[in-house]
């Protein structure tokens, strides 16, 4: 599309909505918050049931709502709040906040019915959202609420290998997945090689899961959108919780800095496997140290200037660092050596919100995120005053710092249109190997070498206008166009995405709807492929290795069967274009050489049949999901350019998940997932072939070289997955706050589930080695 | 005192990973014919027939299969050509001599394995142009090292080349034409390579020769080297068997089962079988280094 076309797009498109707005009616907006701590609340349902209209509050809690000039009844509902009605008569323009009292006694079917037309009304489709309530109850791995863990559980999305936190979404890769943590990226969201993520659930407000159907504000990555909101902090009054677990602890604090206009929340949480293990590896060797930890803090602010005008900052810090020591004493001379493992996030947010009038409400974001790898050794040794330090390391990373804005501007009740821009500028250091060697000794010269990859500067910058559109009771789109474009090393890439969706309403509780969306991803993860660690490289794209581009369209059926229970299903088509993976035989763990000549393009293409039917209210709530998939992969040169399944293709995902509340101080939570084993790669057989000697130089047709016979890539199923984890939470209101004792199993019947394959040449047979046999958990959690 | 035993007890779950039998059955695999023949002029064409046999039966590798009993059936630009006898162990050998721009196949058959087909021509040989040489001050077990550089003129189309260093002790190269995943700096004295980066044009090869048995040859040293041209099955072949062959490690499974790297998968142009039928031709050059060059004197 041509920039002149583009214009007269843009031109016709506000024309057009502005069209649409109604002389001779006014606008009630404002915000919607917790009565009782002033937290903004997402997704809201403001509706005049007198015009048959609804609004939902954005990510900030605001709401803008057109009215007639004659009295106007408006229904304001949010799950596990009252519903609150008021009565407008309105001659101007008015701005009303709307607090809504937590009432945990009340029925909830009015509410979650509410919620639930809102999902079958809605243009938008394939999005996954779990209260973070029912998220607390569910079982846990390890006595860690995890909500990327739950979100596993839905239909189109699963963990990859057993305990991974990590997200594979509708047949994407892990780096295909957009996780923001309060719209800033996060680059990798998993502590202790992947079996968490790192979002403490105790600073968590709203998660939502985005795998089709993407509205044009969101991009950058091809797969999903993991929009993630913490909480903003209590604006009343202090409040607080703690909570030990079997191998981590955390706390949350969060509370008025000055009463109704700023707010604090504070969360921190450190595991102690190191600290507890510590004694018993000493009593092994006395001589030996070694450990493991992670920790995380998140910390948020909010400033209220005034209605229309507040401050956001937010902060996120967390590593993990796994270390083995070692100390060697020889008389006069002492050795010292330390391998060790670590990896950091760190993300800044600065945010601020602007209500310009009743119907233009921004926000802007200046924003930082870094990632670093490194792994390495020292080696120390001192004799007398004479010492020598040796430290060999590897480094890898990436850096940004972005500045983006957004508007929402609601003309009238029939249009929602939403627009921005933003910009990024990456920095990728793409895997250096540093030397060092430091020494007091006259014939040693110290050295500080690092060769390999340079870091790379990039920049990235998109822009986007939509506009949710009800062009009558039946029919809802969201069109919506997005530009991105990324510039590297004088290289200038440019993507065009339009999006659309589109809702048939055949009924107040039935409804059809279809969605295209074309994503565009400049950055890459170069992955092992049979293992997921942090050493896993962010590489941006070049003028060699190509933007990541997918299409996809799914159709779905979303049928509100009555006030308990919803049923939807969904099917998809995907295609992905310039995928990498590494070339056959290569590794990351080699600075030697550009890493764009160790990697393979190619592309990859998924579909599926997701079915999801929830019971919504009731004692006993919860879910059964259903994935039917398929996820190829085709290189030019991998598996001699044949399609091959992805290591991650699962055929059968099934779920279910229960909740059940026996009484208010008694409720369990239990799971039980099946899936297809992932595809493998195994050698059935070996075979001796031409022995091309490299060390004697003989091409030799009598051959003693013994190759092992592949034949397909991940031609091979592991043994089907499943397993069933419970929980028991037990509630009980105590003189200074409430106190949650929860305990349980994870995979409680002892499934071996298999983690990798291995050949066992003693009992000529195929082992598994499973990980995780079963593993209880308890947790003793207490809010004040 | 509580809470560490629960921790323990949560900890000794978690590392002590269980290995049971997986429901995976990789012993009963089918009988396959291998096929091994790499041929040039120089010689008449032997081939090799041996099965396959199970990754786990450990012990099979000290005593292969060979096809003693086959019908072995070798044609020449598709006419056939010859019947080829079995001789000992897995050869068969026949009384042609390939020539060069020729197209080979050959078809096997045997009870109780599929019939297999492959077929190869043997390229055009290539000629070295000029052999040189360039003295290193680097000087390594009392001798100089040596860069060496071989030139010679691709023809214009896709080729490919195996490069043989004879009579050196170990050369290295950082020529750009050798595939990252062989070592570089290592010791690399027979390597493949494409002629993507100079497609019929003249190229000039380097290396660096390590020359340290030549120490004490006042007379000076005649060193030869060899330039394969070979098909582009054979240099297929060679990739992968390079991508598979451990680098770190004596055992592939160790680098497979921990992660580090992906399974490769062995090119065979053997229809229906494993093993490779390919052609190459060769052209040798040699280069007298006089021992005032070789000799490092104190």
């Amino acid at each position: 599309m041509s920039p002149s076309k583009i214009k007269f797009f843009l031109l016709n498109f506000l024309l057009f909505t502005v069209s649409l707005n109604v002389f001779g009616q006014t606008t009630i907006s404002g915000f919607v918050e917790d009565a009782h701590t002033g937290e903004k609340l997402i997704n809201a349902g403001v509706i005049s049931k007198t015009q048959n209209k609804g609004i939902l509050t954005n990510n900030y809690g605001f709401y803008s709502f057109s009215v007639k000039n004659e009295i106007t009844k408006l229904q304001i509902s949010y799950i596990g709040y009252e519903t609150k009605h008021i009565s407008i008569r309105s001659e101007q323009d008015t701005l009303i906040n709307i607090s809504l009292k937590p009432d945990n006694t009340i029925d909830e079917v009015l509410i979650t019915a509410n919620k639930a037309k809102n999902r079958v009304k809605s243009s938008q489709m394939s999005t996954l959202e779990i209260p973070m309530k029912t998220i607390k109850i569910l079982p846990v791995f390890l006595g860690e609420t995890d909500v990327l863990k739950s979100l596993q559980l839905m239909p189109g999305v699963h963990s990859g290998s057993e305990g991974s936190s990590g997200l594979y979404v509708r047949g994407g890769g892990p780096d295909q997945n957009a996780i923001l943590l309060d719209g800033v990226t996060v680059y990798n969201a998993y502590h202790l090689f992947g079996f968490f993520s790192i979002f403490n659930g105790n600073a968590l407000k709203n998660v939502k899961l985005i795998k089709g159907g993407f509205p044009a504000q969101y991009g950058g990555r091809i797969s999903s959108i993991l929009d993630v909101r913490m909480k903003e902090g209590n604006t009343k009054e202090f409040k607080g919780e703690f909570s030990l677990g079997l191998i981590s602890s955390k706390f949350t604090l969060e509370g008025p800095l000055k009463k109704d206009k700023t707010s604090f929340i504070l969360t921190g949480r450190r595991t102690y496997i190191d600290i507890l293990a510590k004694p018993f590896i000493k009593m092994a060797d006395a001589d030996t140290d070694a450990g493991y930890f992670f920790y995380d803090f998140t910390t948020k602010i909010n400033h209220k200037f005034s209605d229309k005008s507040r401050l956001y900052f937010s902060t996120y810090t967390g590593k993990d660092k796994f270390y083995t020591k070692y100390t060697e004493n020889e008389g006069d001379m002492i050795g010292k050596s330390e391998n060790f493992l670590h990896w950091k996030n760190i993300t800044g947010a600065l945010r601020w919100n602007y209500m310009f009038n009743h119907k233009l409400f921004s926000n802007t974001t200046f924003t930082g995120s870094s990632f670093n790898f490194s792994t390495g050794q020292k080696n120390k040794e001192s004799y007398e005053n004479e010492f020598k330090e040796v430290e060999f390391s590897y480094n890898s990373g990436i850096k940004d710092i972005s500045l983006k804005t957004d508007f929402n501007y609601i003309p009238n009740n029939d249009n929602y249109i939403k627009f921005g821009v933003s910009y990024t500028n990456h920095v990728f250091n793409p895997g250096v190997n540093i030397q060092e060697v430091k020494s007091n000794i006259d014939s040693l010269e110290s050295v500080n070498l690092s060769f390999g990859n340079k870091n790379i500067h990039s920049d990235e910058f998109s822009a986007y206008l939509q506009d949710d559109i009800e062009w009558n009771d039946f029919i809802k789109t969201n069109i919506g166009i997005r530009y991105s474009a990324f510039y590297v090393n004088q290289k200038f890439y440019g993507t065009f995405e339009p999006r659309i969706s589109f809702r048939f309403l055949i009924n107040n509780n039935i409804s059809l709807k279809t969605s295209y969306s074309r994503m565009a991803q400049y950055l890459h993860l170069l992955t092992n492929s049979t293992v997921g660690l942090p050493t896993d490289l962010w590489l941006p794209v070049t003028d060699k290795v190509k933007p990541q581009k997918s299409e996809q369209i799914a159709f779905g059926f979303f049928y509100n069967i009555n006030i308990k229970f919803d049923f939807s299903a969904e099917t998809y088509f995907k295609t992905m274009d310039n995928l990498i993976e590494y070339q056959e035989g290569a590794s990351f763990y080699s600075a030697i050489g550009n890493w764009e000549d160790k990697i393979e393009a190619g592309k990859g293409r998924a579909y599926g049949f997701e079915l999801l039917f929830k019971k919504k209210t009731g004692k006993t709530t919860g879910w059964i999901g259903y994935t039917l998939s398929r996820s190829e992969r085709q290189f030019e040169n991998l598996n001699f350019g044949n399609w091959f399944p992805y290591r991650y293709d699962r055929t059968h995902d099934f779920s279910i998940v229960v909740t059940h509340h026996f009484s208010n101080k008694f409720n369990i939570g239990a799971n039980w997932v099946y899936g297809t084993g992932n595809a493998t790669t195994l050698a059935r057989s070996k075979f001796s072939s031409v022995f091309v000697n490299y060390l004697e130089g003989i091409i030799d047709n009598y051959s003693s070289l013994y190759l092992y016979n592949f034949e397909k890539r991940n031609s091979y199923r592991m043994p089907a997955y499943h397993r069933l984890d419970i929980a028991f939470n037990f509630e009980k209101q105590k003189k200074r706050g409430k106190r949650t004792l929860s305990f349980g199993i994870y995979n409680a019947y002892f499934r071996l589930n298999a983690y990798y394959l291995e050949y066992n040449d003693q009992e000529n047979r195929m082992d598994k080695v499973s990980v995780f046999p079963a593993i209880p958990f308890i947790r003793y959690n207490f809010e004040f | 005192m509580k809470y560490p035993l629960i921790f323990i007890t949560g900890l000794a779950f978690l590392i002590n990973a269980c290995r049971t039998p997986a429901d995976i059955d990789l012993e009963d695999i089918d009988d396959k014919i291998v096929l091994n023949s790499i041929y040039s002029p120089d010689s008449c064409i032997k081939i090799y027939l041996q099965n396959q046999y199970s990754v786990l039966d450990g012990g099979r590798a000290d005593n292969p299969e060979y096809l003693k009993q086959a019908e072995v059936y070798l044609y020449e630009d598709n006419v056939p050509v010859d019947t080829l006898q079995h001789t000992i162990d897995a050869e068969y050998i026949s009384e042609i001599y390939p020539k060069i721009g020729s197209k080979y196949s050959v078809d096997v058959h045997a009870q109780g394995y599929p019939s297999v087909h492959a077929e190869d021509i043997v390229p055009e040989t290539v000629p070295i142009d000029t052999v040189t040489y360039e003295r290193f001050s680097y000087v390594y077990y009392h001798a100089y090292q040596h860069k060496i550089f071989i030139s010679f003129t691709d023809p214009p189309g896709k080729n490919y080349y195996m490069f043989y260093d004879i009579d050196s002790n170990g050369s290295q190269s950082t020529d750009p034409v050798i595939d990252e995943y062989k070592p570089k700096h290592g010791y690399n004295i027979i390597f493949a390579f494409n002629d993507e980066l100079f497609d019929g044009q003249t190229y000039e090869l380097e290396i660096i020769s390590n020359l340290s048995s030549y120490w004490n040859r006042e007379e000076g040293a005649v060193l030869r080297y060899k330039l394969h041209s070979i098909s582009e099955e054979f240099y297929t072949f060679c990739k992968s068997v390079n991508a598979q062959s451990p680098k770190h490690t004596d055992d592939i499974f160790e680098l497979y089962s921990s992660g580090i790297t992906e399974p490769v998968l062995i090119y065979s142009n053997v229809e229906d079988g494993l093993g490779i039928f390919g052609g190459y031709s060769t052209a040798i050059d040699s280069l007298f280094i006089p021992g005032s060059d070789l000799i490092n004197t104190p």
